[in-house]
């Protein structure tokens, strides 16, 4: 077997869960879930021989083709008014920096040692998607107050993982 | 570091951090009751007055409201009235 077939089955046996996880959080209809999936897979096999494990981790990579096909997806769709924020961007920028699983265990432990008030704001907006206005209906809060919240939420998260 | 949250926590979904999943649990947890109530409200964005028909529908679909569907949106203050209901939908 060539490496980079050996590479698609390692993605497909090892991220083959992480992959589906991600799309059907992302596309709600479970048919057009596993095409997008289907897309992934296809693309993980003709890309596998330009993978470059000194200038990404796998899992980075893996994530990225998947992203991608998440908003290719949209776009057939045009539907571009429901496209989350995070989609919204230049897909592929600063993505090799900024996800490697470090970066998770740093932010999990910034976030455990915030206030429970300012953790709940950040993943209400930044996980559940949830706009500000709508996080403050959520949390019984002003709206004013939940400005002044996520601006503190950020500047701790920024001293923590920017020291 | 607002891009830099949103990239992350969209890894998240890829990665599913057990540390990190587990506080996102914990929020939505806390939260269950509010979110369900404002994901039901998220569905009925528009929704217009057609003299033919009735009240019609809301969002991409484009479907009927069922009786509770109306009632929850009636009740919920998100009705408007078209200029023009015989041309159809507004949006």
């Amino acid at each position: 077997m060539s490496d980079s077939n050996r590479l698609a089955e390692q993605v497909y046996l090892e991220y083959g869960d992480k992959i589906r996880g991600y799309i059907h959080s992302h596309v709600g209809n479970p048919t057009d879930a596993e095409d997008v999936a289907s897309a992934v897979f296809l693309k993980v096999s003709e890309r596998s021989g330009s993978f470059d494990a000194q200038k990404s981790a796998l899992s980075t990579w893996v994530y990225a083709i998947t992203k991608n096909a998440v908003i290719d997806y949209y776009r057939k769709r045009r539907v571009m008014d429901e496209v989350p924020e995070e989609f919204q961007g230049a897909a592929d920028s600063g993505l090799e920096d900024i996800c490697r699983r470090e970066s998770l265990t740093e932010l999990a432990e910034a976030m455990e040692r915030m206030p429970e008030r300012l953790r709940d704001l950040i993943i209400l907006h930044y996980y559940k998607g949830i706009k500000l206005k709508e996080v403050a209906e959520v949390m019984d809060m002003s709206y004013a107050n939940v400005k002044v919240l996520h601006k503190k939420a950020l500047a701790e998260l920024k001293k923590s993982l920017d020291p | 570091m607002e891009e830099r949250l949103r990239t992350l926590f969209d890894y998240q979904r890829f990665e599913s951090d057990d540390a990190l999943s587990r506080l996102i649990r914990d929020t939505e947890a806390r939260y269950a009751g509010k979110l369900a109530h404002n994901e039901k409200r998220k569905g009925f964005s528009v929704v217009t007055e057609d003299r033919r028909k009735g009240f019609r529908l809301v969002k991409d679909d484009n479907r009927e409201l069922s009786e509770d569907e109306l009632s929850f949106v009636n009740a919920a203050g998100l009705l408007t009235k078209k200029k023009n209901p015989e041309d159809g939908a507004d949006e």
